[in-house]
This record gives structure tokens, sequence and C-alpha cells, in this order.
């Protein structure tokens, strides 16, 4: 693998791409494109491609413009978002933990903010919606705090705070059914899509909020992707090249969170995109976590886009969530990482 | 009442589009131009989300719950496109036939927003407790009114789509008939009107005891009374079997919700056979009747509403006079 | 070697202390609730002829659910006990493996897609599910040189819990129909559970119980490793492939009856052997007891948490227009005061 070296003089900022990463990247961004384009163009009114570009350069007829601009794009752009917002906040745990099964899914960060998101739902219909994406991150932070102070003993064992966080996760799964039993009336079918993680309700308002927290989040994670490098060769090490171990910890950890919480947030728990899109940029860029920060956020981006487009599609009229085709694919995944770390340690 | 029902919507329709070629070809010949409020024809309706713009009378209207659905028809406006129905295939039996031809735009949880535009509709109507969250996109597509909630806020909603429809004048024409209806019942009741009146419904897997609902709005504003427990200013119950003694009242309404593999009616039976609802008084009395779940609580609007009181005058009136 | 010095006669009050604790579960569970119940028409209640409202809701919801929480506590715990044994992983139950899940899953597809109704077919369809998500667990863990770990098991579990959960709740996405019905099954519940029901999945209960305590005393060689046991002449594949039909005609059979209840297999193995030792022959029948006044009291909370006009519905009441509910299943409770156990063990077992 070719090193491409890119530093800036005036940032303290070096970027180490291998040519394999780079094509990773553009690849990943391509099918992205792609798929986003053809995401927009297909669904009951299907619309060529050409006139969507049409539209998005300003052109087309306003039928068209109208299902593109206030139905598939407000839609499309949650699910990139949530993607990305997924795949980079796995890919920090599971750097951060050195622990190939850790994702905001399974360490209970995202069950915590669903507990919080449906009590907002179903306790405070009138007054929570707007309070939901807040409500998230206050309950995906006091899950995340408890998870680790419970998997302290003498320092934190990944395997401690992966079990840790499946024990909390169950007992997240209890209390939302009990708020769901308390809900107002009809809203338990509607939680439980919502539950399944779904991208049918994004609106611009949706997408707004989601840039901002995405959008600062994001960069922020791949800015200390260096810091994810030396916290991948474990503490004496990172301390021994001297990474100020603790607080970046707390940095990548607090914005991992918001990560996950935003995206629940948004979309409801679509699952195991942390944990899938980390492990196939693995294999897709190289182990440098500058290049393999942005290639996970483009996977988990290409993942949900494509989750969304076959949940809204293949079964019509049925819309399905999202979050049924990523789970679907990711639990065998799960599976999979099983096996192989099975046959590979010991 | 049924041959009523089936007339009456054609007699609408017909003098609202003779009224639309009266009030000038100004509004019929601009589709979409810009003029077409400055003859006052562009109305203001104030609902659960703020207020929406209304041009003229809208033609191609789409219903995304059922009462809108069922007031729609009432009004004479026969929808483009509407939810489908809770029950039914896809609309409930006793307006399948005035439905012929109208597109199905998903279900009520979760319209299908695309096939929506697809119809270029110029008024949706829909309900903040079921479709908060898309009320932007829906505006996008046409202008959007939405009641609060439905249930036994039914007059409200039905006053609400008269307005949005410009069917003001029919709509208290068929509002100022239910008043009278309803005097006329509560004279023919007399004193009899303190009867306790219970509710309770069957679903798969869920039995209910209602308080508040659709049902409960109109038992109520027909004068009856209800017993103690059921007094309550939440929806309804999801009980026990221990609260079968709560189900207990002068007559009892049974409502059963079955989608047509059986499994309401199933439980319906399971329950209606357990002991102590046989020790209830009502069912010793045989004052427990079974009524039609679509016009008792799921259709939800005038329709629904004027069919359940025929029930009450078959019900009650006609004890009274035995 | 594996007689243990604790006297004989401890064991025995331990058991005798255990029934008594049984008993006022019991009597707690056909007394505590919605309605009233004065000690004297319980008392009256089973002989009466002519019975009141009270009375019937005695003999007819009551003491059917008294039964039912007895049975499958029992079966939950005695299952746990065996899987906690047979994989020597204290995290082991039929909920953390998944085999609760598994059942689940089976019972919804057989009811959203093929609308099966009969309660029998349903028992064989959940032990199938049980079966299938056993083997696939443990086929999973077993796979690399270091075999079948605790941890492996247990991620495996998760796995497959997460799998066939999300599977679940895509066929109740797709089939509303099917989510009223089942979403308080589906969290664990005994409520409203008739009693033909338990009669028959009984016969199957009581078999796997039967067996389970004919190998007791192998499971306890085995949870000496197996080589001891194999050293001492042990058939151990014989062992567990008992061990293991007996888990699945009791997990399987409680969530046919009562739904996936999370945790209970968990918990009240650990509780038994703090009091009965390592021999099984008396850890089974403490877990039975233990586990079935565990699941009685669980259930009376599970009546009280959100009673109409109780303490949490009337802050409630303030909150819009919804549906009172007069119960939460009782799986809740047990996943809320099961969470603390699971995170203790887990603790305790991963040291490193």
């Amino acid at each position: 693998m070719k090193p491409v070296t890119i530093r800036s003089k005036k940032l303290p900022i070096s970027l180490i791409i291998y040519a394999k990463t780079l094509t990773a990247l553009l690849v990943l961004s391509a099918l992205c494109l792609g798929v986003l384009v053809y995401s927009v163009g297909t669904g009951e009114v299907p619309i060529p491609a050409m006139d969507v570009i049409k539209v998005l350069l300003g052109q087309g007829d306003p039928g068209n413009e109208l299902i593109i601009y206030s139905l598939r794009m407000p839609r499309v752009l949650t699910a990139l978002m949530v993607g990305a917002s997924m795949a980079v906040s796995g890919a920090l745990l599971q750097g951060m933990l050195r622990n190939p099964l850790a994702s905001p899914d399974i360490i209970g960060i995202t069950g915590g903010a669903s507990v919080a998101a449906v009590a907002c739902i179903s306790l405070f219909s009138q007054t929570g919606k707007a309070w939901l994406p807040v409500a998230a991150f206050g309950g995906a932070v006091c899950t995340a705090f408890l998870v680790y102070v419970l998997a302290w003993k003498r320092g934190v064992s990944p395997l401690r705070l992966v079990l840790i966080g499946m024990g909390l996760h169950a007992a997240a799964n209890g209390l939302t059914t009990l708020l769901l039993i308390l809900s107002p009336i009809y809203t338990a079918s509607q939680a439980m899509v919502w539950l399944t993680g779904s991208v049918y309700n994004s609106s611009w308002t949706t997408v707004g909020t989601l840039t901002v927290w995405a959008g600062t989040l994001i960069p922020a994670a791949f800015l200390l992707a260096r810091h994810l490098n030396a916290q991948q060769l474990g503490d004496e090490l990172a301390v021994g090249i001297g990474s100020r171990v603790q607080l970046h910890r707390f940095l990548l950890i607090l914005i991992s969170v918001a990560l996950a919480s935003a995206a629940v947030a948004a979309a409801g728990p679509i699952g195991f995109v942390g944990l899938m899109a980390p492990h196939i940029a693995r294999m897709w860029a190289g182990p440098s976590a500058g290049g393999w920060l942005p290639v996970s956020a483009l996977t988990g981006s290409f993942l949900v886009l494509t989750a969304d487009l076959i949940a809204r599609t293949a079964f019509s009229p049925l819309d399905l969530p999202a979050g049924l085709f990523t789970a679907a694919l990711g639990a065998p995944f799960l599976l999979f990482l099983l096996l192989r770390s099975g046959s590979h340690r010991h | 009442m049924n041959r009523k029902g089936l007339h009456k919507p054609w007699i609408a329709v017909f003098m609202a589009l003779m009224l639309l070629i009266t009030a000038g070809c100004g509004t019929g010949a601009a589709p979409g131009g810009e003029k077409a409020s400055d003859d006052g024809k562009e109305r203001v309706i104030h609902h659960a989300m703020g207020e929406t713009k209304v041009k003229g009378t809208p033609k191609r209207v789409v219903t995304l719950t059922s009462d809108a659905t069922d007031d729609a028809l009432a009004l004479g406006v026969k929808p483009v496109g509407a939810v489908k129905s809770w029950t039914g295939k896809p609309y409930y039996d006793f307006i399948q036939n005035r439905m012929k031809g109208v597109q199905v735009v998903g279900d009520e949880l979760q319209p299908n927003l695309e096939k929506i535009a697809a119809l270029k509709p110029d008024l949706i109507l829909g309900s903040k407790m079921r479709h908060e969250k898309i009320y932007d996109k829906l505006s996008a597509i046409a202008p959007t009114v939405y009641t609060e909630t439905v249930g036994n806020t039914w007059k409200d909603n039905f006053k609400l789509y008269a307005d949005a429809l410009n069917k003001k004048k029919e709509g208290d024409e068929q509002l100022k008939k239910w008043d009278q209806r309803i005097a006329d019942f509560k004279k023919k009741m007399g004193d009899k009107l303190d009867t306790k009146v219970s509710i309770v419904r069957f679903m798969p897997g869920v039995v209910r005891i209602h308080h508040n609902g659709f049902p409960d709005a109109v038992v109520r504003e027909a004068g009856l009374d209800r017993p103690k427990v059921q007094k309550k200013k939440e929806h309804s119950s999801e009980v026990t079997e221990e609260r079968i003694p709560d189900m207990d009242g002068d007559v009892m309404f049974v409502l059963t919700f079955d989608q047509g593999d059986g499994k309401g009616k199933k439980l319906q039976k399971e329950w209606m056979n357990k002991p102590l609802f046989k020790k209830l008084d009502v069912v010793k009395k045989g004052n427990v009747h079974q009524v039609n779940d679509v016009y008792w609580n799921l259709s939800g609007g005038i329709q629904g509403a004027n069919k359940m009181l025929d029930d009450l005058y078959k019900y009650l009136v006609k004890n009274d006079q035995k | 070697m594996y007689r243990t010095i604790q006297p004989l006669l401890s064991r025995s009050a331990g058991l005798v202390w255990l029934i008594v604790l049984w008993a006022v579960s019991m009597i707690a569970s056909v007394k505590l609730g919605l309605t009233h119940i004065d000690w004297h028409t319980m008392k009256d209640a089973l002989t009466t002829e002519q019975p009141t409202k009270e009375q019937l809701v005695i003999q007819t919801t009551r003491i059917p659910r008294a039964l039912i929480a007895t049975f499958v506590g029992a079966s939950l715990a005695v299952a746990g006990a065996l899987m906690q044994a047979l994989t020597r992983n204290p995290l082991a139950s039929p909920g953390i493996l998944g085999i609760n899940a598994g059942a689940a899953f089976f019972v919804v597809l057989a009811t959203s897609l093929f609308t099966v109704s009969s309660f029998s077919a349903m028992t064989w369809i959940a032990f199938a599910g049980a079966a299938v998500s056993g083997v696939i667990v443990f086929a999973v863990s077993s796979v690399g040189r270091g075999g079948v770990t605790p941890l492996k098991l247990t991620l495996a579990g998760a796995a497959i819990t997460a799998f066939f959960s999300t599977l679940t709740q895509g066929l109740l996405v797709t089939d509303e129909k099917t989510l009223d019905e089942v979403l308080y099954w589906l969290a664990g519940s005994i409520a409203g559970r008739s009693l033909d029901h338990l009669w028959q999945i009984l016969p199957f209960f009581l078999i796997a119980w039967l067996i389970a305590l004919g190998i007791a005393r192998h499971i306890t060689i085995l949870t000496m490793g197996e080589h001891v046991a194999k050293g001492l002449g042990q058939r151990t594949a014989w062992v567990k492939m008992a061990a293991a039909l007996v888990v699945i005609f009791l997990a399987g059979g409680s969530v046919a009856v009562a739904g996936p209840i999370g945790l209970v297999g968990l918990v009240v193995p650990h509780i038994a052997r703090s009091m009965a030792g390592n021999d099984y022959r008396w850890i089974l029948p403490y877990c039975a007891l233990i586990g079935a006044s565990y699941l009685l009291l669980a259930d009376v909370g599970a009546r009280y948490l959100i009673m109409p006009d109780g303490p949490v519905m009337k802050w409630m009441s303030g909150l819009g227009t919804r549906v009172l509910t007069d119960e939460v299943p009782v799986g809740v409770i047990t996943a809320l005061i099961g969470t603390p156990f699971f995170i203790t063990i887990a603790r305790r077992s991963i040291t490193h």
C-alpha cells in the first residue's frame, strides 16, 4: 500500500491516506450518489434519472419537483446522515474499546436513547415531540455513563462493558414495553415502527437538525482520528507516544454517544449499522483511522440508503421501516463476527 | 335511512357543481392562477396545525381518517383518495358503493405520501393525533386541514371538514337535523333517560370498557347515563377478567372489532361465556345488545353517529314501550 | 466425591422453608389484586355452591393465575439451572441464550402468517423454535479452538435474540392485527391465560421435571468438568442430550403459555445454589420452589404497578387522552428486577 501524505502547513493536521482508502472513498461516494439518485427517482411515481437531474438543477416540472423535494429528498438525506452518524459512532466505539462487538446498539446506548424518546412520545405527547432529540441524547448519555460505571472494576474491561451493555439493553426493553402500554391510544403500532427504525417521518426539519449534529460531530471525529489511532494501540503505548488518553477518550465517547443519539432521535434505533459499517470499512480502508472513519461513514450511508430504498419499494404499497432490513442483515453479520473471532482467537 | 343515504350525496354533488358554474368562470378557468383569490374565494381555515388557505370548493379531496371519509361522503363529496378502512375491503360495507373508484392511499397510521401526491389533490383532510409528523409534507402537496383528534370530538371535526370542503351550509343543516333527532330521542325516552348504558368492546387480544370515545360522546349527547365506574375522562380501560363486574349497567352494548379472521369474535364468545360475565345483572335481565362496531366506533363521523342513534332508538325506545 | 459435607437435615429444613415461602406466595397471589378479597371470602371460595362475584374472581382468575405462575416460574428456573450447569456459564438462561426469543418468533410467525390458533399446535411450534435457536447458539459458539466458552455462548445468545426479535418486530410492523393481539404476550404475561393451556402443557412439564431429577446426579458430576465425568464412566453425550431436551420442553412450554418471560431462569439458580450447595439433586427442587415463588410475587407486583386509581395512574391522568390498562406484563417486572442481578453476575464472572 502506498500512503499519500497530505500535510497542511498552517493547521496542525496531517493526513496519511492510503491509495486503497482513496479508491474506496471514491467508489463509495459514487455508489451513494448512485443510490441517492436512483432512490429519488423511484417510488409510486417513477421519475427517469434525467428528469431527476433536471429537478436537482432547478429545471424540472413542478409535479416532479414536489415529489422529489418535499417527499423523497428529506427521507433520502435523513437516511444518508443517519447511516453516517451510526457508522462513525460505532467505529469510534470499536476503535476505542478495541472490541469488534462494540456498537451503540449492542452496548445499550440506542436502547437508552429509545426509552427516553418513547417516554417523550408517550408521556408528554403534547409538548414532548419538540424535545425528542434532546431527550434521546439525555437517555443515551445516562446509559453510556451507567454502562461505563458498572463495567468499571479496576479499569474497564471491554468484555465486561459489552455484557453490561447487553444487560442494560434488556432493562431498557422492559421500560420501553412499559411505556408503550402507558402510551396514548393508537400509538402502539406507530411506536413499533419507530422502534424498528424508520425514516418515513423525516421532514426538512429533521434534515436541518441532523445536519447541525452530524455536520459538526462527524468532522470533529475525523479531526480526532489520529488520537483514535493512538487509543487503538492500548493505554500504555498511547500515553507513551504522548496522547492525553483520558481526555481524548472522553471526547471520543461523547462524540460517539451524541452521534448515536442524534441518529436515534431522527429515525429511531436503526439497528446494526454501527456494528456492520466499521467492519466492512476495515476491509476496504487501510488500518489508519484517518481513512477508516470516512470510509465507515460512507458505508453506513450506503447501507441505510439501500435499506430504505428496499423497504420503501420492494413491498409496495407497504412502506416498511428501514431498520428491519439493516437488522435482518446485521444479526447474521453478528453471528459471522462471532464465528470468525471464535476461529481466530484462543 | 339507507336509501336516503344513497341519494343525498349525488344531489349534493350536483348542487355543488351548479354552484360552481354559476359562481362564475373566474375561479374555474384559472386553476393555479394567482388571480383566483381576488374574488374572495380563498377561505382561511383555522385548525389543529394553524391556518390553511383553501381555494373555492375543493374537488379532489384526499381523506386520511375514517371520520373524514364518513363526513365527506355525508356532505356529498366523494374523495379521490382515502385511507383503507379499519375493516372491509377496502372500505366499510356501508360506504363501499359510494367509494367505487376511490384510490386507497395506504392506511390511516401510515398513509402513502407518494400515492397522495400522484392524485394531485386540492385538499387533504387528516388528524393531528395521527399525522402530526407528516403535516409539512402533506402541506407541500396540497392545502391540508387537521382535526385535533378523532373520536369524541366528532361534531367539531364535522364542522371543520364542512368548512374546509366549502359545505358550511350543508353541514349546518345536517347538524340541525342531528339536534332535532337528539331532542326527539330525549323526549321519547322521557324519564327513562337515566338508563345506565355500559359500552364494552372486544378486539383481538384486548377487551375494553369505554369511557370517553366516540360512542360515549353520542350516548352522552343523547342524555343517557353511564355506570359510575365508566364515567372517566380517559378514552377507555383495557381490562383483565377481574374487571367484568365494572361492565354492569341497565343495558350493555357490545362492540366487536373483527377483521374477518374471527379472532375478535372468538374472544367475545370466550368472555361472554365466563361465569363472572353471566353473573352480571344486565346479562340476567337480557339487556345485552350486539351492535355494529363500524357504526358505533370505527367510522366515527356523522353517518356513524346517526346510525348509532338508530340503534339507541331501536333498543331503548322500543323497550320503553314494552 | 460430589457428596457435600452439608448435613441432610439443614437442606431438608431449607426445602421446608421454601415450601412455606411458596405457599405464602400462592396465598398472596390469590388474595391481592384489583378486586378486594377478605380472608373469609377466600376461605369459602373453594367450597361454596353459590359463589359471590369475589369468589368467582378467585375461582376463575386468581387460582388459574397462581397455578400458571407456579408451573412457569418453576420450569424456567429449572431450565436455567440446567443450562448454567451444562454450559458452565453463570449467565446462561433461556432468555439470555435466545431460546425464548426463538420460541416467541416461531409462535408469532405461526399466528401471523399461517393463522394457527390451536394451542396444542402452538406448543409444538414453540418447542421447535426453542430447539432451533438452541442449536444455532450452541453451534455458533462451539466453532473455534476455544470450544464453547461462557462469553462466546452469551454473545451468540445475544446475537440470536437480536436476530429473532428483529424478525418478530418485522412481522408485527407489517401486521398490525397481530401486534395488538400479541403485544402483551410478547412481553411475557400470565394474565388472562386459561387453565386449559396449562393442562395441555402440564404433561410436558412433568415429564421434563422427572427427567431433570433423574439426571440430577449426573449433572452434578458434569459440572466438575467433562474429563472428570468421563473418568467416572459417565456417558456425557447422553446426559447432555437429555438435559437439552428438558430445557426445550420447559422453556418452549413456558413461552407457549406465558410468552418470553425474561431473566427468571438467570436469577433463580444463583439463589438456589447459594442455599443448596453444589448438588443438583437439591438445587433443582430449590430452583423449582424459588422460581415459582419469584414469579408469583412478580405477578402480584405486575397487578399493582399501574393499577387504575393507583399513584402512577393518578400522576399520568393529567397527560392527555389514553387507554387505561389494569396491569403490566409480568415480564417487564422480571426484566427490571433481573437486570441488577445480571450485571452483578457479569461483573463477578469476568474479572480480567
